[in-house]
């Protein structure tokens, strides 16, 4: 019934639009919408957030781009246009493969670990009892630690000497692992802590995601005999897929452009084994001192970003859970 | 008819208060982004002087209060930019259009940027009306304290403070092995190294730090030591004295002598090791040692004491100490020159340098603090031995590409630190290659 009436008021309204379009002088500047409102008012009112937006996003992001076609002699000196060279120079040096070989395992490895547990403690939040539903609102803690301050609690927790992790460990009688000195350990810790202070967010998506869900769905799905597995993987997942989607491509940006864990975690070493893009970029803009050239690989990352976003939405669609 | 007249009103009143939100929107926007010459960020004209210290210990404790009282016209005031930016903010400030402060300090190693960014004006115009005010001041400046900012053969700064990193050692520790500082050669300090090993099998003889990013002062405070020529900040690794130092860090790692584990570590895992007297040697900044003093049960001349780096390899190699100074200089936008020449001036005088070691700062590069005896007072760590080498010191040899020349010895010092098989000649061609192909 009211799917009913909605379409004939859309019908309605567009029949009255073509009308007045059709009329003379009609759709005028000040013509009204369906509402009795000016149709530039929506434009009006939003202006001022599109100038903010404007000035503080897409002109950075823009004087950056433009600036990286740029370069100095000497950092602070008068700059030259230079083309595509600065982008050429950062192809041509295996440091930037290198970096961008560490961001793919850095990316891959928070996502799919990020995806995963927060996938595991989404649906055991969702199904805890009513005295322990305050679980979900402490699941938010770490993601209100800044993620440098985090960075430096792992650091002393994977101390291969002091930390807490490898005297438990030789508690029970074995040598723990130099976690932060080993090149492949310490890409694991670094996942595991960029994971940490971004799985709460991750964790309230899907939370969010999984409550919106019809019990009735899920009712019908028992009733027809289906396990708690089947259910989730053949029923919840599908419905709260677009929650996925974004859980992935937040988690995927946060750790394209994540700096501070790395930072204070290991710098990029040990022997740059955890030198991901954000770390080359940093050290090119601040240990180098060159600014464009950092820029170039900002640049880059800002591709590579949007790249991956429409790539997953794609997916999504492909598979038919996104609209 | 009155119905049109009021929806008309209303939209006029819409568009006007929609005009009025977008005006204000602009203003608001444009009072946020600032600029112009007005801004308070930088210095006026008519006496306003705005000096920008790079860390809150080095401002004087009167904080500038008498320099003021000596000139009525002068309205002093003064920020603390720790943020280690200053350089990158000037720039800025610059392409913004807004004035930039009279004075600043940054690190000396900086200075070459500073200079070649067009952001200084000379001092020497102020060395000579100082020299003519206040000889007796003047002339207890070190020369150095000059000749680290001589670009082109004009001064754009004055280094008054330097940074100093000394050796801390156990002193029960060296007693046990027989062994008593100071080391005369770096083989004297390997022996004490190899002694301690022995005697504590379990601890470390030294802890170094080798964490990306932290630096490699160890390892260029060593190589200037054995007398490495160093083009700018770029060392020459394939010279003999070189070799002799990669092959000292490769025998001490291969002898246990320093962690593999240390390629994690920062100066708090470097410091933490040797507070907790798990590690018996560590190289650090003099400043450290009031941290070392903090804590209990760890006393100075009981537990822990201090003794310069060796500058003879024991082998045939000799060299120099050095320091990390620190400039004070004068910005292209000081528009009274004189008047910030007399900020130079009264940073440089004894008090102000002797007070500020009270809260952390750095020994001086000028004669009469040196010999003031609240100076041992304040810093009785520092010996007469390590006073001798200070003053004797050079500056850590810097150029503008310092930074990066800095991220391949921080690999090289890494892969010591870490374990390799490749020889001290072949490591040595490795990174002489990459730093010979920076700009």
């Amino acid at each position: 019934m009211s799917v009913l009436s909605s379409d004939r008021i859309r019908r309605a309204a567009w029949r009255r639009r073509r009308r007045r379009r059709r009329e003379p002088g009609g759709g005028g500047r000040w013509d009204t919408g369906l509402a009795g409102q000016s149709k530039l008012a929506p434009y009006l009112f939003s202006t001022p957030a599109i100038i903010m937006v404007s000035l503080l996003l897409a002109y950075p992001v823009i004087y950056g781009l433009y600036k990286s076609f740029y370069r100095a002699d000497f950092f602070g000196g008068p700059e030259e246009f230079v083309g595509f060279e600065n982008y050429s120079e950062m192809f041509h040096d295996p440091a930037f493969w290198d970096a961008l070989t560490k961001s793919a395992i850095f990316v891959t490895g928070c996502v799919v670990v990020g995806l995963v547990l927060g996938l595991f403690f989404a649906f055991a939040l969702n199904r805890v009892v009513s005295q322990l539903r305050f679980l979900r609102s402490v699941t938010i803690a770490p993601y209100i630690i800044s993620n440098v301050a985090a960075a430096v609690m792992f650091r002393l927790l994977f101390n291969s000497d002091f930390g807490l992790l490898n005297r438990t460990i030789e508690f029970f009688g074995f040598d723990g692992p130099s976690w932060l000195a080993d090149p492949n350990l310490a890409m694991g810790v670094v996942i595991f802590c960029q994971v940490w202070t971004d799985l709460p967010l991750t964790i309230l998506l899907l939370l969010a995601g999984l409550q919106t869900i019809d019990t009735s769905y899920i009712d019908a799905a028992k009733v027809d005999g289906a396990t708690g597995w089947k259910r989730a993987w053949h029923l919840s997942m599908p419905l709260i897929s677009p929650q996925i989607v974004i859980s992935v491509v937040w988690m995927s940006y946060s750790t394209l452009t994540g700096l501070g864990v790395v930072l204070a975690l290991t710098g990029g070493g040990p022997l740059k084994a955890t030198q991901t893009m954000p770390m080359e970029m940093y050290s090119t803009a601040f240990t180098d001192l060159e600014m464009n050239q950092a820029l170039a690989i900002a640049s880059f990352i800002l591709i590579l970003n949007a790249i991956l976003t429409l790539l997953y939405v794609g997916l999504a669609r492909r598979y038919g859970t996104v609209e | 008819m009155w119905t049109k007249a009021i929806v008309s009103g209303r939209r006029g009143r819409r568009s006007i208060a929609i005009s009025g939100s977008l005006l204000a929107a602009w203003a608001l926007m444009g009072a946020a982004c600032g600029g112009g010459d007005d801004s308070d960020s930088g210095s006026g004209g008519d006496g306003e002087l705005l000096i920008w210290s790079s860390r809150d210990y080095y401002v004087p404790p009167d904080e500038f209060k008498s320099l003021e009282a000596d000139q009525p016209d002068a309205n002093i005031n003064w920020d603390v930019q720790d943020g280690d930016d200053i350089l990158q903010q000037l720039l800025r400030m610059r392409q913004a259009g807004q004035t930039m402060p009279d004075v600043i300090q940054d690190d000396t190693f900086l200075m070459e940027a500073y200079y070649s960014a067009g952001l200084l004006q000379p001092v020497d115009d102020c060395r000579e009306q100082w020299q003519e005010e206040n000889p007796e001041l003047y002339d207890k400046v070190m020369p150095l304290a000059w000749e680290d900012n001589e670009f082109d053969g004009e001064t754009y700064g004055m280094s008054i403070t330097a940074n100093f990193d000394i050796l801390y050692y156990n002193k029960p520790w060296l007693e046990e092995a027989g062994v008593e500082p100071p080391f005369e050669t770096f083989e004297e300090m390997y022996d004490a190294m190899v002694a301690m090993k022995e005697a504590r099998p379990d601890k470390i003889p030294m802890t170094v730090q080798a964490l990306a990013g932290e630096g490699v002062t160890m390892l260029k405070s060593m190589l200037n030591a054995v007398g490495v020529p160093f083009d700018g900040s770029t060392p020459d690794l394939t010279d003999p004295a070189a070799l002799y130092v990669i092959d000292f860090w490769q025998r001490a790692q291969a002898d246990e002598l320093i962690p593999p584990e240390a390629i994690s570590w920062g100066e708090s895992e470097t410091r933490g090791a040797f507070i907790q007297q798990n590690a018996g040697l560590i190289f650090d900044g003099i400043t450290t040692a009031g941290d070392f003093n903090e804590v209990d049960n760890f006393d100075y001349n009981q537990e822990w004491m201090t003794t310069p780096l060796p500058k003879d390899s024991g082998t045939g190699f000799t060299g120099n100490y050095v320091t990390q100074p620190r400039t004070w200089a004068i910005t292209v936008d000081a528009d009274d020159p004189a008047e910030s020449c007399r900020v130079l001036q009264y940073l440089a005088e004894t008090d102000n340098l002797i007070e500020p070691l009270e809260n952390g700062s750095v020994p001086m590069r000028q004669t009469e603090a040196l010999d003031d005896p609240r100076f041992n007072e304040i810093l009785p760590f520092f010996s007469e031995d390590l006073k001798t080498a200070y003053t004797e010191s050079e500056s850590m040899p810097a150029s503008q590409n310092t930074g990066e020349v800095e991220e391949i010895l921080e690999q090289l010092w890494g892969e010591i630190v870490q374990g390799t098989d490749e020889s001290p000649e072949d490591l040595a061609n490795k990174y002489q290659e990459q730093l010979d192909a920076l700009d």
